[in-house]
């Protein structure tokens, strides 16, 4: 019996006209050569899921982008240094370990300061780039037309959870639904906006 | 956590429902950054709720006023009971307005405290960014240059395009005090730049005043 080394072949539908791309070898040595391609879909593609993973840790928009743009920062120092990285198919792995040290490190010097009040609102005075802003303004059309492409149930089942942030038993007991339930209709209402919303971006 | 228990536990659901506990959410988190086809449906679930959360999937819907048609006056028939039952209810209404107000009086006594953002001028600084929170009020100090303001004051909130979202005639602050304006976070969509108009006839240096600002995503 022979055994075949079968490379990872990561097949994905692109997101947000994301264009495809394998987390290899070469996608490694373009990241470490500055390849300004692979840059964008590397700080766009972790930087989606930073952002849904640092949501539940930090409370300010700013802090977040600070604990992103630290955790990028490290990474790419640390692969330009090396090289290379041992097994490219866990640039993910690695990603995802230095975010969780980056934000060990925010609570930690966090702590030894004194913390502003919970619904403390601070001006941020940063500014984005013209060009992620019509970039931004582009999808936020996209979105919203996926959004209302959904039907009215889905509307008002995310707007209840996302946006007036109701408890959950309180939905359940409205919808006649169990939580086991709740999470079902919560996968339908995404998948539906997923599609929507992959049609849009590349139709 | 392997992709198949991911699909099969719902995995993606209970992490956005806040279902998880830390272990669990931890290993979830490490399995998404490593798995494309998770990964793929994080950014999309996370998309939808950034979109949701920042009013994008619409606001709820206002309850209509409803006009409840008054049954027409019975003739009255002199009783004996009717004064007594009238006596009966205005000690009721009166007991329960007492229990009502020493209520109310106890919530007042509760400390609140606001965190307003300081709008100035908008030919003084960079144009603040404000976050509004679903649900909650969005405080604004709008400072009038701490001069002395007789009368009233006008104040309009607009979009960037000219449409008004608000409007009132208020009296002015005292001793050089900002207008505070407490203004429900729903009138708002984060990403958009909002002006706000402060008129005062009787002072030509306020008269127009115009702060300008964006509500940030939170």
């Amino acid at each position: 019996m022979v055994a075949v080394a079968q490379s990872r072949v990561l097949r994905y539908r692109p997101l947000a006209r994301l264009p495809f791309h394998e987390f290899d070898k070469a996608y490694v040595d373009r990241l470490v050569a500055g390849d300004p391609e692979t840059e964008r879909h590397f700080t766009r593609y972790f930087g989606d899921l930073m952002t849904l993973k640092l949501r539940s840790r930090l409370r300010s928009p700013a802090a977040i982008e600070d604990a992103k743009q630290e955790t990028f920062v490290r990474v790419l120092t640390s692969l330009k240094r090396k090289r290379s990285l041992a097994t490219p198919e866990t640039l993910g792995a690695f990603v995802n370990s230095t975010c969780n040290n980056v934000v060990f490190e925010l609570y930690r010097s966090g702590s030894r300061t004194t913390a502003l009040p919970d619904e403390y609102d601070e001006a941020d005075d940063r500014r984005p780039a013209v060009d992620s802003t019509m970039l931004a303004d582009e999808q936020r059309g996209m979105v919203k037309a996926a959004l209302d492409g959904l039907p009215e149930k889905d509307r008002e089942l995310l707007r209840w959870l996302f946006y007036e942030e109701r408890d959950k038993d309180e939905i359940c007991r409205e919808l006649n639904v169990d939580r086991g339930y709740l999470r079902v209709l919560l996968h339908r209402a995404k998948a539906r906006f997923r599609e929507r919303f992959t049609d849009q971006t590349t139709g | 956590m392997d992709h198949r228990h991911a699909i099969e536990t719902l995995a993606l659901e209970r992490y956005l429902l806040g279902e998880m506990a830390e272990q669990e959410r931890d290993a979830f988190e490490e399995h998404f950054f490593s798995c494309i086809e998770c990964a793929e449906d994080a950014r999309a679930a996370g998309t939808m709720r950034d979109a949701v959360t920042s009013g994008l999937a619409g606001t709820p819907k206002q309850t209509s006023t409803k006009v409840v048609p008054m049954p027409a006056p019975r003739r009255r028939i002199a009783s004996i009971v009717v004064p007594w039952a009238a006596a009966a209810s205005l000690a009721l209404v009166a007991g329960y307005q007492g229990l009502v107000l020493r209520q109310g009086q106890k919530q007042l006594a509760a400390l609140i405290v606001l965190s307003p953002v300081t709008l100035r001028p908008a030919s003084r600084g960079q144009e603040p960014v404000v976050f509004a929170t679903a649900g909650a009020v969005l405080t604004l100090a709008v400072d009038l240059g701490g001069g002395v303001i007789n009368g009233d004051v006008e104040y309009e909130i607009r979009h960037a395009d000219g449409s008004a979202i608000a409007s009132d005639r208020v009296p002015a602050p005292k001793d050089g005090a900002p207008l505070l304006l407490l203004v429900p976070s729903s009138l708002f969509q984060s990403g958009q730049h909002y002006v706000l108009l402060v008129k005062n006839s009787g002072n030509a240096s306020l008269t127009p005043a115009d702060y300008r600002f964006t509500v940030g995503a939170r």
